[in-house]
């Protein structure tokens, strides 16, 4: 086990001890909540998954969470890794903060908070001066608390949008003077204008529109997550390996244009 | 020749039927229909077709999509057929409008969006629906906007100067009259709001709010980044003072009132290249055999009082950002890096949570508590790493039983049912020092 679990381990030990002792005596109180998964998306998934030859069981909570832990071990180094992870965190709801308990799905706790890390968290913040002020039974402020958990959580959101948004700089920029460069990659999205794929290597994401695709129309079937040809029947499907060539990079919009390069 | 009906369809689909309902009723948002005017046009004759349809009614009605206006009359509930809710545009450039009001999102194409930005609240007005059986409408009204500031790169063509914003979901250029250029020129990119969006023009008019730098340019890039996303890169020099004002000392009031963990072996471990230490571990062994282990946070609270511009502006932030070349803290230097910064042989106030444990990883008893510890030992990720595969090292004995509770408690998770989802968001590293957030 490496030791950042070390770590990890009594940060969640801590985290969950506060929430419950908070918790069980019903007091205004910051909880981190991790709602149940959309079972449309997990069944949609569960399907996709099937083609390459895997399966979640979905009969309880346990077995779920515990088919899709063998499934992430399963496709560890397999080119649909990413792929596979990506949509079953989607299928996944997102934790956020408030201030009605509902437990934490992912981690299996009926009670959680984060008291950890209050350098770089706010709702650590709150959380730490709520248990001081219960600590010396003093009545705190809650006005307006569960407005500024929708506040955090929001600001959470914002924050990883931003970090995914300089990632495609460093993506683009990186891709800058390989134009005309063929690379390996994996079909990572796919949608009515075009694909997305990923390169192996670096990881850069970038779109192969439809209307390079010149050997044929296009149809969009959405739950197959594929763009099948109408004359040729042929198909790229989320997942698919494929060879592209870098056709044009726009640092400024952080966009990357592929075509096929076979 | 008998007049064709549909009712051979009939029951095959009632999820059909209702939307089928449903277009007759956004067709004509604001006329009331019995069942059996229903039933006529949609070309139901047979009376069974007819007790379904009635039997539907009913239930929209529950449901709340259609009210009972009238004895036997149902009519649309939304208002004349506008419903209001939230714009999400699409990388096409049409949008979808989820709403309370309905079950479906209504689709809203570019050219119907009426100076709409995503993520705005407006309403809608439905139009007829037609065969695809797609709910189709646009937007008539922007009740509030998500935003009004965006940012972009300054495109000037003779006359007039543009925006043209990084986002692909702003769909329209930003005209800025020269005398509100604040200085940019061509090629820069700049932070922008929109002032103002006169009747009938293509595109909305603003005024420069901040030059970032030249596009293109690394560190333009991603303070447009931040902005984009409506986070800060930097303190004002107020807050820095006021940061820089707090003091560290320790009264004997501090010392009387905070359990003392100075001489429990205690030690933080870290990425190699961390600064801020936020979390500190103490590990003892008890005369019953059993362990006290002190989780130790830094005690942010004891610096940072609550209703001060320094808290206003932390909450404003709400969290660190981490881009992929840079950390924008959520706290100035002064408390992130020194007061709350749990640093080897140095006397530090803790927001802490003690636990008893026996060897079975089990709590006998958790108590919170404020401390004041002094971390003995700095450690790296590989520096605790190498003392638990070796079993050498300065603290082994206390490491390597905390890895064995570790083992316990992870294993404990895993079989109650949580998921192992070490989800990285993507692989490209440079100098990459961002961290994950797994919980």
């Amino acid at each position: 086990m490496p030791v950042n679990n070390l770590i990890e381990e009594f940060m969640l030990l801590a985290n969950r001890n506060v929430a419950e002792l908070i918790g069980k005596k019903h007091k205004p109180f910051v909880y981190r909540v991790h709602a149940e998964p959309n079972y449309d998306k997990l069944s949609n998934f569960s399907t996709f998954i099937s083609q390459f030859g895997y399966s979640i069981d979905m009969s309880n909570s346990i077995s779920l969470s515990n088919s899709l832990n063998g499934l992430v071990n399963d496709v560890k180094g397999k080119p649909e890794q990413n792929i596979i992870e990506n949509l079953a965190v989607r299928a996944m709801a997102k934790a956020v903060y408030s201030t009605k308990n509902i437990g934490h799905y992912g981690l299996a706790f009926d009670f959680y908070t984060h008291f950890t890390s209050p350098i770089r968290r706010y709702p650590d913040v709150m959380t730490h001066r709520l248990l001081y002020a219960y600590m010396r039974s003093q009545t705190p402020d809650v006005e307006d608390l569960e407005l500024k958990c929708k506040h955090c959580s929001f600001k959470e959101q914002q924050a990883v949008l931003a970090e995914r948004s300089s990632i495609k700089y460093k993506q683009a920029e990186f891709l800058q003077d390989k134009i005309g460069d063929v690379f390996d990659g994996v079909i990572s999205g796919v949608q009515e204008y075009g694909f997305f794929v990923e390169l192996k290597e670096s990881a850069c994401e970038g779109l192969v529109h439809v209307r390079t695709l010149m050997d044929d129309n296009y149809e969009f079937f959405a739950e197959e997550y594929c763009l099948q040809g109408i004359e040729t029947g042929k198909i790229y499907r989320l997942g698919d390996e494929v060879k592209v060539r870098i056709s044009d990079v726009n640092l400024e919009k952080k966009q990357i244009d592929m075509e096929l390069a076979d | 020749m008998p007049r064709k009906t549909n009712d051979d369809n009939l029951g095959r689909d009632k999820k059909t039927l209702t939307s089928g309902i449903m277009g007759v009723f956004y067709e004509n948002p604001n006329k009331e229909f019995n069942y059996k005017q229903i039933s006529t046009k949609l070309g139901y004759t047979e009376p069974s077709s007819r007790t379904l349809i009635n039997q539907i009614l009913c239930e929209l009605t529950k449901a709340g999509t259609l009210k009972e206006a009238s004895r036997g009359k149902f009519k649309l509930k939304a208002k004349s057929g506008k419903v209001v809710g939230t714009l999400e545009i699409t990388k096409t450039g049409n949008a979808f409008v989820t709403s309370e009001e309905l079950s479906e999102d209504i689709f809203v194409s570019f050219k119907n969006l009426n100076s709409a930005f995503d993520g705005d609240t407006v309403k809608v007005s439905l139009y007829a629906r037609k065969s695809s059986n797609r709910l189709e409408g646009e937007v008539v009204e922007v009740i509030r906007r998500a935003r009004t500031q965006f940012v972009g790169t300054i495109r000037t063509a003779g006359h007039y100067s543009f925006m043209i914003p990084d986002s692909q979901k702003v769909m329209y250029d930003i005209l800025i009259p020269s005398d509100r250029l604040m200085g940019a020129k061509e090629d820069q990119k700049v932070l922008v709001e929109i002032e103002e969006w006169p009747n009938g023009r293509q595109n909305p008019v603003g005024k420069v709010i901040e030059v970032l730098g030249e596009a293109g340019d690394n560190n333009t890039e991603m303070h447009a980044i931040l902005a984009e996303y409506g986070l800060p890169a930097k303190f004002s020099e107020d807050i820095e003072r006021e940061a820089n004002r707090i003091k560290f000392e320790i009264t004997d009031y501090d010392l009387k009132t905070r359990e003392d963990f100075r001489n429990a072996p205690t030690f933080t471990i870290d990425p190699a290249d961390a600064k801020d230490f936020d979390d500190a571990l103490s590990f003892e062994k008890l005369d019953n055999g059993n362990y006290r282990i002190g989780v130790h946070i830094a005690d942010v609270t004891h610096y940072m009082r609550e209703n001060t511009p320094l808290d206003d502006e932390a909450f404003n932030r709400a969290t660190s950002v981490y881009l992929v070349d840079r950390t924008v803290p959520m706290l100035p230097e002064r408390l992130c890096n020194f007061l709350c910064s749990l640093r080897p042989n140095e006397d530090k106030f803790c927001f802490s949570a003690v636990f008893e444990m026996n060897d079975k990883a089990e709590v006998l008893s958790f108590k919170p508590m404020k401390t004041i510890i002094s971390s003995d030992r700095r450690f790296a990720y590989e520096e605790a790493q190498e003392i638990i595969e070796t079993g050498k090292g300065d603290f082994a004995e206390e490491i390597l039983k905390l890895n064995e509770l570790a083992k316990i408690l992870r294993s404990a998770r895993f079989q109650k049912g949580a998921f192992n989802f070490e989800h990285k968001e993507v692989k490209f590293v440079l100098d990459d020092d961002a961290r994950q957030q797994s919980d």
